[in-house]
């Protein structure tokens, strides 16, 4: 049993503090994490990450990742979780020492062949476990731990009860999903994408083809008529957000957030309430009280509805989706905080998306509750007057009579 | 080269061996999918009448902390029955192995994963001695690896390709969420098939979740120059009815003994025919296809596609 609490003045405290780990899909992204409580962001490189795409870091974007998360006491996990392919062998070592000298401190893998170079290269990265393997049991964490794997991602498909027998019997690093996007298949081993679109789902091309829909038939003769609900392998978005306390009870090592194609606004909505939840807990264990107030931070940047995965057991209907995707985030980002004149009221902003006067603000942030105002008034960067904000990340000014920071955010609230 | 089969009717395991096939796949309490799950009785039972040949278990799920004691004892049954082997997927069923020091063939089948040879060779290091090759990638790939890789090596040349597997009961999840009605655990009677897509997929449900398969055949029997110098040619009979599997393995039988004779080249054209006649669906899969690297190389083809279309 790992030791997660102990007796300090009289009172139960947590020694053991899971670290929030964090996606992020650019730089701007890394840094809102970071500073909205993220101990360390996972981000996805040019080559050998899932989620391939142009957007993803380039080694100077890591170096400089890198850079701002040490001044933060943070930490960067870098993606090199594909499924090798013969002519994806060139260049992988030649990666990983960069990666090394950049001061990365962790690089998650999937192919045995990334794991034996990075620590037959005698690197000082760790290496962890990618997802993308599935580990679901003891015996199969122990076979990494003698591989000299640093840390393992659970499969998703890993309950609270197993998870529990895990953590007693295993003393490597344990990391755990906690929110976020899930795979309906076994990670690793679904090819859906591969036959349906031949996009590569092991190699960053998933289609998310198990969302799509799907006719069903049986010996032939279709089972869904056109009035029916079709047949669809959508799961809803796990939150866990009612169980981190007995997460951090079991001594999980790392909780981990899903979601590097996510907005900035995304992350710092669930970083944030993750944070501050988590923070909360191991102040005082015992005194501790589940509300609501996190997951209802959570909902306003959900495009998802909530389940519990597999925490409990398997999943029921109620965690799929079917009918609608239900893809209704209940506030719109639309500002961010880049300046603020305590004696004018002035925030200076960043335009995200379209606002007007008279609508209802509600700032949220790392450091303070949140407030809510009314659009009084809204200045354009000559601050002359204006009515509408509709031009993506322009510079206006807008009047908030509470004082905000910098990098704080507002988001619209929906009118009922 | 040898055929490999996995087995799905014990009565018919006298055709096979007559037809000189004599390494088997069987399904046993802990296989993923299989198209019959024996008892360790029945293993054991047709190890003693065979014991000219090489009975592999498929051991091929990824298990769940609750039931890997049960595994280990389970396989402690397969070792003292006399076992050649397990195809497995979850690490947790080597390290077991390699704990107890059991002297067994561990072919790692992953369905996916086996896609390059350095991985392999690291893999031998840690215990495993054969593989499956999957399927996603080309013949041209396979054959690289082949060439690079000091461990006895699986194709599938024959039978449905796993697609996708999830723990969840999505059968019974849309039927309890959309009300019809439909047989879900029949492993032959349900297809689905994406809107806008002609792919057509076999699904079904057993206590281990939900399974997905391709409805054609996998074939390679028109191959066999190409592929000669793989160990193990697997058989797939999942979703095969007794007498297709029988024919199946008649036709590679045979056309492995022409090829043996050097007679192939004359005689492929006539099997072919035979294969078809069984009136299956047939594809070649991945084979002479591929799946691409990065969403960059999707768009490029999506371009190139709609250059050659104007």
């Amino acid at each position: 049993m790992r030791k997660v609490s102990q007796i300090i003045n009289g009172k139960r405290q947590i020694i053991k503090k899971p670290e929030l780990l964090a996606p992020a899909g650019n730089l701007e992204k890394l840094k809102v994490a970071i500073m909205y409580g993220a101990d360390a962001v996972f981000v996805g490189g040019k080559e050998f990450s899932l989620r391939s795409q142009a957007s993803n870091f380039s080694l100077e974007d890591i170096q400089e990742g890198v850079a701002f998360a040490k001044e933060y006491g943070a930490h960067i996990h870098v993606t090199c979780n594909i499924i090798l392919h013969q002519d994806n062998l060139k260049g992988i070592q030649e990666y990983l020492k960069q990666l090394d000298e950049i001061g990365v401190t962790a690089i998650i893998v999937a192919d045995p062949y990334i794991m034996f170079l990075a620590k037959s290269m005698n690197l000082n990265l760790e290496v962890h476990v990618s997802t993308q393997l599935s580990t679901l049991n003891s015996q199969a964490i122990s076979f990494y731990q003698d591989m000299g794997m640093d840390r393992v991602v659970l499969g998703r498909e890993v309950t609270y009860d197993d998870l529990k027998a895990i953590m007693n019997q295993v003393d490597v690093d344990i990391e755990y999903f906690i929110h976020g996007a899930m795979c309906i298949h076994y990670s690793g081993r679904c090819m859906l994408s591969n036959y349906l679109s031949r996009r590569d789902a092991n190699r960053g091309g998933c289609s998310q083809s198990c969302r799509w829909y799907y006719d069903l038939y049986q010996d032939r003769e279709l089972v869904n008529q056109e009035d029916d609900m079709p047949f669809s392998m959508s799961s809803k978005d796990m939150s866990l957000v009612h169980h981190i306390g007995e997460l951090i009870e079991l001594g999980v090592d790392s909780f981990k957030i899903e979601g590097r194609m996510k907005s900035v606004h995304y992350i710092a909505t669930v970083v944030s309430a993750y944070r501050k939840l988590i923070d909360s807990y191991c102040e005082d264990p015992d005194a501790f009280k589940q509300n609501d107030y996190y997951e209802k931070e959570l909902q306003k940047a959900a495009n998802r509805a909530f389940c519990h995965g597999f925490f409990y057991d398997h999943p029921t209907q109620d965690e799929q989706l079917f009918n609608l995707r239900d893809e209704h985030p209940t506030q719109e980002f639309v500002m961010r905080i880049m300046d603020y004149d305590e004696k004018t009221h002035l925030a200076q902003i960043e335009q995200r998306n379209y606002f007007k006067v008279g609508d209802q603000i509600e700032v949220f942030s790392p450091h303070h509750e949140n407030l809510v105002f009314k659009v009084e008034k809204l200045l354009n960067e000559d601050k002359e007057r204006i009515e509408v904000a509709n031009h993506p990340m322009e510079l206006l000014y807008v009047e908030i009579p509470e004082k905000v920071l910098p990098n704080d955010m507002g988001r619209k609230v929906k009118q009922s | 080269m040898k055929l490999i089969l996995s087995l799905n009717k014990k009565e018919r395991l006298y055709d096979y061996v007559s037809m000189g096939i004599d390494t088997f796949v069987l399904g046993g309490h802990y296989s993923f999918y299989a198209p019959y799950n024996f008892s360790l009785e029945e293993m054991s039972q047709m190890i003693e009448q065979y014991p000219q040949c090489s009975f592999y278990v498929a051991m091929n799920a990824l298990y769940d902390e609750h039931e890997i004691k049960d595994v280990q004892y389970y396989i402690d049954k397969l070792v003292k029955i006399g076992i050649k082997g397990l195809l497995f997927q979850d690490f947790g069923v080597l390290q077991i192995v390699k704990k107890n020091s059991y002297s067994l063939d561990m072919m790692y089948a992953p369905e996916t994963l086996n896609t390059n040879a350095m991985t392999l060779k690291v893999l031998k290091q840690q215990g495993v001695t054969s593989a499956q090759l999957a399927r996603v990638i080309p013949l041209e790939e396979q054959l690289q690896i082949l060439q690079q890789t000091d461990m006895p090596l699986m194709l599938q040349v024959h039978g449905v390709e796993y697609i996708a597997a999830s723990k969840r009961a999505l059968l019974t999840n849309y039927q309890q969420a959309s009300h019809l009605q439909f047989d879900l655990t029949s492993q032959t009677r349900l297809t689905i098939q994406a809107r806008n897509s002609e792919d057509i997929f076999h699904i079904y449900e057993d206590q281990r979740g939900t399974h997905i398969f391709s409805q054609e055949r996998l074939y390679m029997l028109d191959l066999l120059n190409q592929i000669h110098d793989f160990e193990y040619l697997y058989i797939e009979t999942l979703m095969m009815d007794e007498n297709e599997a029988v024919e199946v393995a008649s036709l590679y039988s045979d056309a492995l003994k022409s090829f043996q004779n050097n007679t192939y080249d004359r005689d492929v054209k006539s099997y072919m025919n035979l294969l078809y006649q069984l009136k299956t669906p047939l594809h070649r899969g991945f084979l002479f296809d591929q799946t691409v690297y990065k969403l960059e190389d999707v768009r490029k083809m999506d371009h190139e596609k709609s250059q050659s279309n104007h």
